[in-house]
This record gives structure tokens, sequence and C-alpha cells, in this order.
């Protein structure tokens, strides 16, 4: 019997998607790392909107990006450990010996960080709005907010496969992950670029592509519709997603080695 | 080629820069038949699985499984066969009804009859009451359970399944043999069986091949093999140890002299006239003044038939570190005060305790000398009491050592085991081996009653302790002397 | 496993079991320098995040110090004191998991030593960490302002800071006896370090942390660390006695822990 392609991919998605909500490291750290760091850096910054040229009054409206950029970045961890179990257990030599498409696999192991991800975003918002954060964008900015949000999620959980697939370790998978994150706090994400004093911090920081992805969420909150920021935004996650799907499907090629 | 279920010519699997896994295989399986590939740890069974299952492409030679090529028709061969690996893969996160509906799926099932056939497997093996529990939750024998009806999903014509036993309890064992047994009596499929079970091999298959080095050396029903050997053996230990010399000459009139434990002074005879010999031989012993302590008459045995064609026990293989120590079948039991001597050693975790270790502050001089002894590979640590006395313990890689006091953990970074080592006779051993039951080794649990062998590897925590056969045996002459 | 094997003798002493342990894991540390990066990586990577973020929060007209490497550079030294204590929870977590506190426990006369030479290791480590932050911070641009006494009093606060945390976390350890409780050693101290003055000075922080960083004693040591540092005395004897309660506090919840280990 033969299997279509989406039928793989479904039930594929669906482990993907039991699996996340089954493992209790993968959505505790997802939902709760991000706003810690939220709450903790604006509380911490608060006066930082007294400094001469600083772009909004309110904290939580510059804020809220870190947990939105954060909680993508756990996605790394998330999809990368998942590949290396497999690998390490042996069931992806299971799935080898089924008709089983290798597209269909690395697709669907984003369905569960992607399940994830609207959770996470709808929490993220509701903490961020009640805090103060505002949108001047408007609702329809909190929306592309949140799609280009998951668009990161995507993004950031294909790297995680594809590393997942090159190290076939989930040690190798913990060490690279929190790597993500001084990734991040080397981007515009505490402080606007334009106020960045230090020159080699500033330099960091523009040739770092996550400033870019902080500053495209960022305008929909404090600049409006800044096609050029979300462009950008979208362009880094686009270009991630998909080089990393291939790069994936190359390494899984490799180690999938059934004649 | 194409009459069989399977049919290898010449298969060779060769690792870069390391020795040929299987080197040139021949062998043939019959529609319907019970094959037993027998074999000691890293003897070549599982690679030998893993390309006949497409997961490994040869490096030379052919092969067809179903009348498909194995290294151009991958995916009609994976279409037809079902195929149990020696890790039971599940997914620890799901539950044994989720497992079967995706790989009911993704073997073409439409819904409705995906859940049909989920339930109906689930009832053959048993785990209908356990359908729902996650995988985390399942015993080893359940998950191989689990295991053999994900390979019966999609009503293959032939199973491959490498070392289904291992690891599993007696009672676990049986049901699973039973199964295999109806498959092949009622649904007539192929089963290829790898083991190292000897028991397994008589039992379940109709013809065995056994492996050794990556080749065949023997193959045929367990009668015909058994049959080659000869007649049984008898092993006789002397009341007195002195009288051994005497004890061969005698016994060799009889028939050639066959290896035993050569515990107590036991010499063993292969005898040419199977069982009427024996009152013979007690009455030459008599007239040769040889007071015997104990008599034993063996009927032939698969593990004779390896040592007729290999020169060494079944248990004495050595090579690529493939399979894991036995645990349950036909194991004798470890006696948990085994001892181990050290001769040489060298690092793993040494704990010293302040009690014996703070007197003498000097002793790390003596660990770093004694690391440097291991690494230039002396031989590290010799069994000096139980079943499997004589035999030497190789440390690899990673070594053991210690002194009186010491405890040697195992890396708290990956297991949670340790042993005690003390001085006994003038000699220092590890004691407490039996705190090795529960361990992780290679990715297996080991649960005693298990048998150290010759080739086994045991891990301390990161240290990997291979059991090597004793350098000299006592008996040399191998049965067709 | 017998434990009948092993000979037990009294002759060791509180010092030698302390001094025993603390061989063990400085010995382990040369083995394994990775252990070593969580207490050194994460306060560097935030001191150079920040400090090349924020720098120009300077200009907040009530910030003071227009040296916003050194004040950084205080809170890095202070998580990696802190950090590193918390290591020493995780490593006797390790140590009861493998068996091996067990066995001290069983041998060892007097326990209480068990913990001191864990907060021994852990100093040693510490020393060593702050040997490898010193020098990053001062090629990021973090400069001494203060004397060598008030040196000293910078380095021996984050030196006290750092018994308090092995105290805590050997304590919790000692309570829980699995490495499941490595979070509960962690998280109180990072938590604490970041409910204090982190980008801004007290007086600078608003709402609710500010209400929370000025009970945090752990703002009291920031605060008289940046004082050191700037050549300002700030806050110094506030420090010094929240250090020392700290350390009575702590240490009696490590007593409390080993009479727990002890009754099993």
């Amino acid at each position: 019997m033969k299997t279509s392609f989406w039928r793989q991919l479904g039930l594929l998605a669906r482990r993907s998607v039991v699996r996340t909500f089954r493992d209790p490291g993968s959505v505790a750290p997802a939902m709760l790392v991000p706003l810690i760091l939220f709450v903790l850096v604006s509380a911490g910054l608060e006066k930082a909107t007294h400094v001469k040229g600083f772009p909004t009054d309110t904290i939580w409206t510059f804020t809220l990006t870190i947990a939105f950029a954060n909680g993508a970045m756990v996605t790394v961890a998330n999809t990368g450990q998942a590949v290396a179990t497999d690998i390490e257990g042996g069931f992806i030599n299971r799935l080898a010996l089924t008709p089983m498409r290798s597209f269909a696999l690395i697709v669907s192991q984003l369905a569960g960080p992607l399940v994830l991800g609207v959770i996470q975003a709808v929490v993220f918002l509701g903490v961020g709005l009640a805090a103060g954060a505002r949108f001047e964008a408007g609702p329809l900015g909190a929306v592309v907010l949140v799609l280009i949000f998951l668009s990161a999620v995507l993004a950031f959980g294909a790297f995680g496969i594809f590393v997942g697939l090159r190290t076939g370790s989930g040690q190798a998978v913990q060490s690279i992950a929190p790597l993500m994150t001084v990734f991040l706090f080397l981007s515009s994400v505490n402080w606007p670029r334009n106020l960045i004093t230090a020159d080699w911090f500033y330099w960091v920081a523009t040739i770092n592509p996550l400033s870019y992805l902080v500053e495209a969420m960022r305008s929909l909150l404090i600049t409006g519709w800044d096609k050029e920021a979300i462009g950008f935004g979208l362009a880094f996650t686009g270009g991630v997603l998909v080089i990393m799907l291939f790069a994936s499907a190359w390494q899984l090629h490799g180690r999938l080695v059934r004649t | 080629m194409a009459e069989h279920a399977i049919d290898v010519e010449g298969l060779v699997r060769e690792y870069k820069k390391g020795p040929r896994a299987v080197d040139g295989v021949d062998l043939y399986v019959e529609r319907g038949e019970i094959y037993g590939f027998l074999g000691p740890n890293g003897a070549g069974k599982s690679t030998m699985v893993k390309m006949l299952v497409t997961l490994l492409p040869p490096s030379g030679g052919r092969a067809t499984v179903g009348g498909f090529d194995i290294a151009t028709q991958g995916d009609q061969v994976r279409r037809i066969i079902g195929v149990a690996l020696q890790e039971a893969a599940l997914d620890p996160l799901l539950t044994g009804r989720e497992h079967l509906y995706l790989q009911a799926g993704l073997n073409g099932f439409p819904k409705k009859q995906a859940k049909e056939r989920q339930e109906e497997l689930l009832e053959r093996v048993g785990l209908s009451g356990a359908g729902d529990r996650k995988i985390g939750t399942y015993s080893g024998g359940m998950r191989r359970r689990l295991d053999l009806a994900l390979s019966l999903v999609h009503s293959p014509s032939i199973i491959f399944l490498d070392e289904p036993t291992t690891g599993l309890d007696p009672h676990s064992r049986n049901a699973l043999w039973e199964e295999v047994r109806r498959l092949a009596r009622d649904e007539g499929v192929t089963i290829f069986l790898t083991t190292q079970y000897l028991e397994e091999a008589d039992v379940l298959a109709r013809r065995v091949g056994i492996i050794d080095h990556g080749k065949i050396v023997a193959e045929g029903t367990p009668e015909e093999l058994k049959a080659q050997i000869g007649g049984s053996t008898l092993e006789v230990t002397p009341a007195l140890a002195s009288d051994r010399e005497r004890l061969e000459t005698t016994l060799s009139r009889f028939g050639s002299l066959a290896p035993t434990s050569g515990e107590n002074g036991t010499v063993g005879v292969r005898l040419r006239d199977r069982g009427a010999a024996v009152a013979e031989i007690v009455r030459a012993l008599d007239q040769a003044g040889v007071e015997i302590a104990n008599l034993t008459l063996r009927s032939p045995t698969l593990d004779d038939v390896f040592l007729a064609k290999t020169g060494r026990a079944l248990e004495a293989g050595e090579g690529e570190p493939e399979a894991e120590p036995p645990a349950g079948a036909e194991a004798a039991v470890v006696e948990p005060e085994v001892d181990l001597r050290m001769a040489a050693a060298g690092r793993s975790k040494i704990e010293r305790l302040p009690t014996a270790m703070l007197k003498d502050w000097m002793a790390e001089r003596h660990l770093q000398e004694a690391i440097e002894s291991g690494r230039r590979g002396t031989p590290a640590l010799k069994i000096t009491k139980g079943p499997l006395a004589g035999q030497q313990l190789t440390v690899k890689d990673r070594l053991v050592i210690g002194r009186e006091g010491d405890l040697v953990i195992a890396d708290p970074e990956i297991s949670r085991r340790h042993c005690v080592i003390r001085v006994v006779d003038g000699t220092l051993v590890i004691d407490d081996l039996q705190s090795l039951n529960g361990s992780w080794i290679n990715g297996k649990r080991i649960e005693l009653p298990t048998l150290l062998a010759p080739g086994d590897v045991i891990t301390l925590g990161t240290s990997a302790i291979e059991v090597t056969p004793p350098p000299a045996p006592s008996l040399v002459s191998g049965p067709a002397a | 496993m017998n434990a009948a094997a092993v000979p037990v003798t009294s002759h060791a002493t509180v010092w030698s079991i302390a001094r025993y342990v603390a061989w063990r894991n400085l010995k382990l540390l040369m083995r394994s320098p990775a252990l070593l990066v969580p207490a050194l990586l994460l306060p560097l990577f935030f001191f150079i995040a920040f400090n090349g973020a924020l720098s120009s929060l300077t200009n907040l007209p009530g910030f003071g110090s227009k040296d916003y490497s050194a004040f950084q550079f205080v809170f890095a030294l202070m998580q990696s004191a802190g950090f590193t204590g918390a290591m020493g929870g995780f490593a006797m977590s390790e140590d009861f998991e493998s068996g091996f506190m067990d066995r001290l426990m069983t041998t060892a006369s007097a326990r209480a030593a068990i913990i001191l030479g864990y907060v021994i290791a852990m100093l040693g480590r510490f020393v060593i960490a702050a040997i490898v932050l010193t020098p990053v911070a001062y090629a990021f641009g973090m400069r001494f302002h203060g004397n060598a006494l008030q040196i000293v009093g910078l380095y021996g606060l984050a030196a006290v800071l750092n018994v308090i945390a092995t105290l805590w976390a050997t304590g919790v350890a000692m309570h829980v006896r699995s490495f499941a409780a490595a979070p509960g050693m962690f998280l109180p101290i990072f938590l604490l370090f970041f409910l204090a003055p982190v980008f801004l000075p007290l007086n600078e922080l608003t709402g609710w942390l500010h209400s929370v960083a000025v009970v945090n004693p752990f703002t009291r040591f920031l605060e008289a660390g940046r004082g050191f540092l700037s050549g300002e005395n700030t806050d110094v004897l506030w420090a010094f006695g929240a250090g020392a309660g700290l350390v009575v506090l702590t240490g009696l919840w490590a007593l409390k822990g080993v009479r727990s280990a002890s009754r099993g």
C-alpha cells in the first residue's frame, strides 16, 4: 500500500505535537524563560525610557520582543533534541524501514513547535498587553507580529533539526542551544541600535541578523507599519527556514543510508 | 536465486580502516523457514541483518530478499519485510497504540484499517491492556513484544529478528518463541533470527548458520551439525589434582581430548563411541589408579559445533562489540562474589575514602604509574573465583585501577554504580560485582543471572572492560585432534 | 553492595575530611575544566552583552558613575561567585546519585566537614573564575578606581557571596539528595541576582523592582562592590553585615541538611 506525502506528513506531524506536549522539558522552558526575561529586563530598564532618543515612553512596549525572540529560540533545543533522541534510540531506523519520505519526516518535526508557538504567542501577548505594551500598528500589527514570530519558530526549529541530524546527539544539541541566547543578547534586543554608544557592539548588533528579526517585530509595536523592517525580518526567517530545510534533507540523506 | 526467500552470495561489509565485519557470506533461507543465525558478540550478525534489511549498503557480493536485490531494489525489499532490530527502537513518549497506528499509517493503511490492525496486533502480543500506556513505562519484555507487533503491521512475508530475546526473562522469552513458531507454522512467514543463545537456535530454527569473524563456519540443521561432531563428551574430575596427567593419558585412548573449564583438574574426552565406552573408561581409570571425584556425560551441543569449527567456545568470540552480555537464557549465574584480580590498571573514577587514603597522599603517584602500566596493554583484571575462573579482563581505552579501600565508582555523569576494591589473600579484588545488576551496558540493562563471557564488554561508568579468553587454556587439543 | 568490605576507621579529623573533599573536587575540575564554564561563561556573556548594549544608560542624570564597564563588572564578578557556589550543590547531588556521598557519610565521623570541603573547593573554583574574568573585563574597558584595600574588599565580598551560595546549594543537595534539586539550587540565586540593581543603580530603579531590590540582600553586595571599584565606600557595613548574617543562616541550613541526610 502506498501512502501519500500529505498523509505521512499528517501522521508524523501528529506525533510531533503529541511528543512536544508530553515532554515537560519542551513546554515549561518555552513558556517560562521568555516571560521571566521579559519581566526582569523590563523592570530593570524602566527608567531607560528617560534616555534621550529612546523610541517609546513605555518600556514594556520596547521589551515585549525579548519574550518573542527568546521564545522562538527555545525551539532550537526542542526540535534538535527530538531528532537526536530518534537517532540515539534507533527510532529513525524504524521510520526508515517504512515507505516514509524523508522530507515528510523533516517538515513534520516543526508541527509540535508550531502549535506550541501559537500558545506561546497568546500568552506573551496577553502578559505584554496587561503589563502596558501597546501596538503602534494596531490589532492587525499584533497579528503580523505573531506571524513573524511563528516564522521565526519555524526557522529556528529547522535549524534545530539540522543540528540534531548533524550531531545525532542530544548532549550536543543542549550545548549548542544556549549559544542562541548569546547571539540574541548580542543583537539590538535590549537596546535600540541607534542608541548603542560602544562602536564594537554597534557593529556586532548590525551584522547580527537577529537584530533584524527583533526590529521587525518591534517596529509594529513602536513605529507602526515599517515595510522595510518587516521585510528584513521575514527575509531572515524565510531564508533560514529554506536553507535549513534543505540542509536537513541533505543531512538526513546521509544518515539514512538505506539502499 | 529467487526461489528462496533469502539468497546471499559472497556478501561483504567492510568498515573504513576496520576489519571485514561480514566477509564473503553465502547462505539461503527457504520460504517459511526459521533460520537461526548464530554467533558470538561481534561475529557480524547485526551487520548482516542491517544489510539484508537495506539499512546498510553492502561493500561487495549480492543478496536478494523475496527476490529483490537489497542493493538496488531497497523499496521493494522494505515492502515485504518486517524488522525488529536489536535495540527495540521505540519512542518513550508515545503509547503502544500510537506506535502501531503510526506504523500502520506510514505503511499505507487507511485510518479505519489502521485502527483495526492496531487492535488486532495489540491483542496478539498481549498488550491490549497496556496499549494506552507510554512506552517509558513498559518492561523490557513488553517492549520486545510491541517491537514484534510493529514488525508485523504490514503482514510481511519475511521477518528479521535481531537477538529478539536478549534481556528477557524466561517467561517473556518463551512467549516470544511461541509467537515466532506460530508465525512460521500458521502463516508461512520466513524468519531470519540472529541469536547468541545456543538454546534459542536449537529450539526454534530449522536450519542454523554459525558465523564467526564475519564468515559462515558451519551450516545445516542442528541435528546435522551435532552429528558432525561425533560422540558425546565425558568430563572427569579427579579426586586428586596430581592425577590429572594420568587421567589425560587414560582418557586419550577413548577419543580426542576436549576443552573444559579446567577447574579442579577436570579433563574432557570426546568419545568415538557414544556412551558405550563409559563403563570401559571407569574400569581403565580404576586400573590406572585414578580416583574419580565427578563424572559427567554430555551430548553434543551447538557450542561443541562452534568449538569444533573455530577451536573456541561460542562465548569466546571477539570483534565488533555489537551485542551485550546475555541475560537469562542458559547463562550461568555470576556469583555475587566473582573476584577480579587486578594486575595492572588505568583510569576510571577512583574515589578514595578518607580513612584509607588520607594517610597516604603519595597514592596519586602510584595511580599515575599504574595508569601508564595499563596503557602499555598489560591485561588488567583476572577472574579468580567462580564459574569463569581463569579468564582475564582486558580493560579497553579507559582502565580501572585502585588500591584497597578505593571506591571504584561509575562516572557520576553517566551511571550510578560503584563497587569497592579490597584485598583478599594479598591480591586486589573488585568486590561485589552484583552492583552491576541493573546497570545499563551499551544501551542494554544488565540483569543477573548474567554470564560474563569472553567478548562481552562490561562497563563500570566510563570504563569499558572487555572479557577475553584465558591466554593459555589448560586443554589445547580440539575435538578434531 | 557489601559495606563491610570497606575498612572503616575513625582517624579522620574534620580538617582531613574537608581537605580530602576539597582536593577531590579541585581534582575533578582539573580533569574536566568544562565544569567551570557555566560559572564563567554566563557572567562573562552577560557582562559583554550588557556593557556593550547599555552603556548609554550612564547618560541618565541620576546614574552617577560614567564607567558602565566597572558597573557591570561587579555584577559579573558577583554572579560568578554565586554560580560557582551553586555548582557546589550540583557536584554534591552527583555524588549522592553515584553513591559516593553515602559512603562518605558513613565513613566521615564529622559530617559537617564534608560541607566545609565543598566550601573550600568552590572558593578555589571561584578564584580561578575571577582570575579569568578580571582581565577580560579589563580588556572591555573596566578600570579600578579604588585603592588596594577597596579592591581586596571587592573580591572579599564576592568570596563571602560564594560561601553563602555554596552553603545554600549544598544544603539543598543534602536535603534532596538527587540531581532533581538542581533548579532549586540555581533558580533562587539567579532570581536574587536579577531582582537587584542590574542595569541601573538602586536609586534609578522604579516600581515593584525597586521595592524588592531595597530588601534584597544581594543589592547590598552590588552597591558595596560598585562602591569599592569606584573608590567610594558605599554600604560596606551593610554588605558585610548582610554577608555574615547570610553565612550563619545558610550555614545552619546546610547543617540541617547534613542532619537530614544522616537520617536518610
